[in-house]
């Protein structure tokens, strides 16, 4: 089930496979691998990280060699499959953070009501009743890719990726979703924005969010309002 | 210690070192010098840390006025590096005299070149690295008119001249070596042949983040996508079948099928390539490929 391949000369991705659509058993898999691998401090080993269905294991190909690390990742892979290291502890209480969904935040509310056949108040109160939880970070520093997208909020991206959307943009491409920490290009369609800042250098760890971490959305079309709340931008 | 003003900033000059790596998970990018053999053999010839701060110039170099006395080193693309109106010779540590002036004249080979100084620059750190992230605004900074920079305490240079052993890393920028990708799944049968076969161009959106190729498209199944755990020199090819060769600079995750990675000793290659530079790939091993790595760094074991 577990494939380890490589990529490039300095990495190994291990890979759990599996279906194109993100879900929570895959992303915790993922998770307990990551740390198990980080846990054995193999040598030559720089860093580990995560996305949807695989870790790559960074490692420098001058301090050590691949097939080294290809051993311990198959040992670790066997034992991960044999026992499974204990699900993390939960984050406490989910984060709540306001989310904006005035027409300008919410650029592609016309078409997602067209088509998912939902008014846009049930569409806005579907995606706020859930507790998502990060699964993925990065893309940008400070990024969190939530989830479980439910069925009926499954989105396609656009053809043709917008250029820039402004920090904090909420938005969903098929069964990904999430909150942009800085100004992107973006295929998403956007469903609001939030004024939560999500990546500041001054603050240690400068994530406000990490892999595990839970988040509600609280709905408002004041944006004005929300945006006050937190004066950054 | 201060050691130069900055008459004119260049097209893009930043402050690079060997980079942040270990923060992939925060969605951090190690960025560095794109170029680390480089940036290597400039700092060591000045008597730094191989991974002390140095100027990444790109293209179009920057025009500085020398504070101090100081021994530098230039290394990477032939920019026309000049002081107080002669050429400096790169690849070999040289004197600056207080007052004169270190410019950069018409490009004649390579895209970056790196200026150390002895003592390394002195920038903003992030995350232990005082590397300038060019897309996220973090770490080191990028010159301006006017800006004073600032040096730390020298070590004793290496009097050396790697010129005579340098020319392999740079002979044929163009041509990349590359082991297969992750995710062939994704691919139909003959796509990396299809790679191999090229030919391909640098597109001009190519930035540190990555290198986009015009040529011909790679065939990919229409998969849905997932973003998986991305590193520079990771070859991803996006709905329209052009490869992107992922930079130092690029985000942690990525949404495209790999069909290809470069190997660590062509990222100096990479690094080099210029807006239409023909690029063609070379399929090698993992074993050729670590076995090219580590014969590229011990090119600079006798510093």
């Amino acid at each position: 089930m577990i494939e380890i391949r490589p990529a490039g000369d300095t990495g190994w991705l291990v890979s759990l496979g599996g279906p194109a659509r993100p879900d929570a058993g895959t992303v915790q898999r993922v998770r307990r691998l990551k740390s198990r691998v980080d846990r054995a401090g193999v040598p030559g080993v720089i860093e580990t990280h995560v996305g949807y269905r695989s870790v790559l294991v960074s490692y420098d190909p001058v301090a050590v060699n691949p097939a080294t690390v290809r051993s311990a990742l198959d040992r670790i892979a066997a034992e991960e499959a044999a026992a499974p290291s204990p699900v993390p502890d939960e984050a406490g209480r989910p984060k709540h953070l306001g989310l904006c969904i005035c027409p300008k935040c919410a650029a592609d509310r016309g078409f997602a009501v067209r088509a998912l056949g939902l008014g846009w108040d049930e569409i806005v109160r579907r995606f706020c009743a859930v507790t998502w939880e990060v699964w993925v970070t990065g893309f940008q520093p400070g990024c969190p890719f939530l989830g479980p997208v439910p069925e009926e909020l499954n989105l396609p991206r656009l053809d043709a990726p917008r250029i820039r959307v402004p920090a904090g943009s909420v938005g969903i491409g098929g069964w990904q979703t999430g909150i942009y920490a800085a100004p992107s290009p973006s295929g998403w369609r956007l469903i609001g924005r939030s004024p939560a800042v999500l990546f500041d250098p001054r603050r240690d760890p400068p994530n406000r969010f990490a892999v595990g971490d839970r988040i509600v959305f609280d709905p408002s079309a004041d944006h004005a309002l929300l945006f006050r709340a937190e004066p950054r931008r | 210690m201060k050691a130069f003003r900055v008459l004119e900033a260049g097209l893009l000059t930043t402050v690079q070192d060997g980079g942040r790596p270990g923060h992939r998970a925060a969605g951090v990018a190690p960025g560095g010098a794109f170029d680390p053999f480089a940036l290597r053999a400039a700092n060591l010839l000045c008597g730094n840390p191989e991974d002390a701060a140095a100027l990444e110039v790109t293209y179009r170099g920057p025009k500085l006025q020398a504070l101090a006395d100081a021994v530098l080193a230039v290394c990477g693309a032939d920019l026309s590096a000049s002081a107080a109106g002669r050429l400096v010779p790169r690849w070999r540590p040289v004197t600056i005299r207080r007052g004169s002036v270190l410019g950069f004249g018409s490009r004649v080979s390579g895209c970056r070149a790196y200026l150390a100084v002895a003592g390394g620059f002195l920038a903003p750190g992030f995350l232990g690295s005082r590397s300038t992230d060019v897309r996220c605004g973090v770490g080191g900074f990028a010159l301006a008119p006017g800006m004073i920079l600032e040096t730390g305490k020298p070590g004793r240079p290496r009097l050396a001249d790697l010129a005579p052993r340098v020319p392999a890393v740079y002979d044929a920028p163009g041509d990349l070596r590359v082991v297969l990708g992750p995710d062939l799944e994704a691919f139909p049968a003959g796509s990396f042949e299809s790679l191999v076969a090229g030919p391909f161009r640098v597109h001009s959106a190519s930035d540190r983040s990555g290198l986009r190729l015009d040529g011909p498209a790679i065939p990919r199944l229409p998969e849905d996508v997932l973003s998986e755990p991305v590193a520079a020199g990771h070859i991803q090819v996006p709905p329209d079948g052009r490869p992107i060769i992922l930079g130092p600079e690029c985000g942690s995750i990525g949404g495209y099928p790999r069909i290809a990675c470069l190997i660590a000793a062509d990222l100096p290659r990479l690094a080099q390539l210029l807006p239409n530079d023909p690029v063609r790939f070379l399929a090698v091993d993992v074993d050729e490929a670590r076995w090219l790595t580590a014969a590229q760094r011990g090119l600079l074991d006798a510093l």
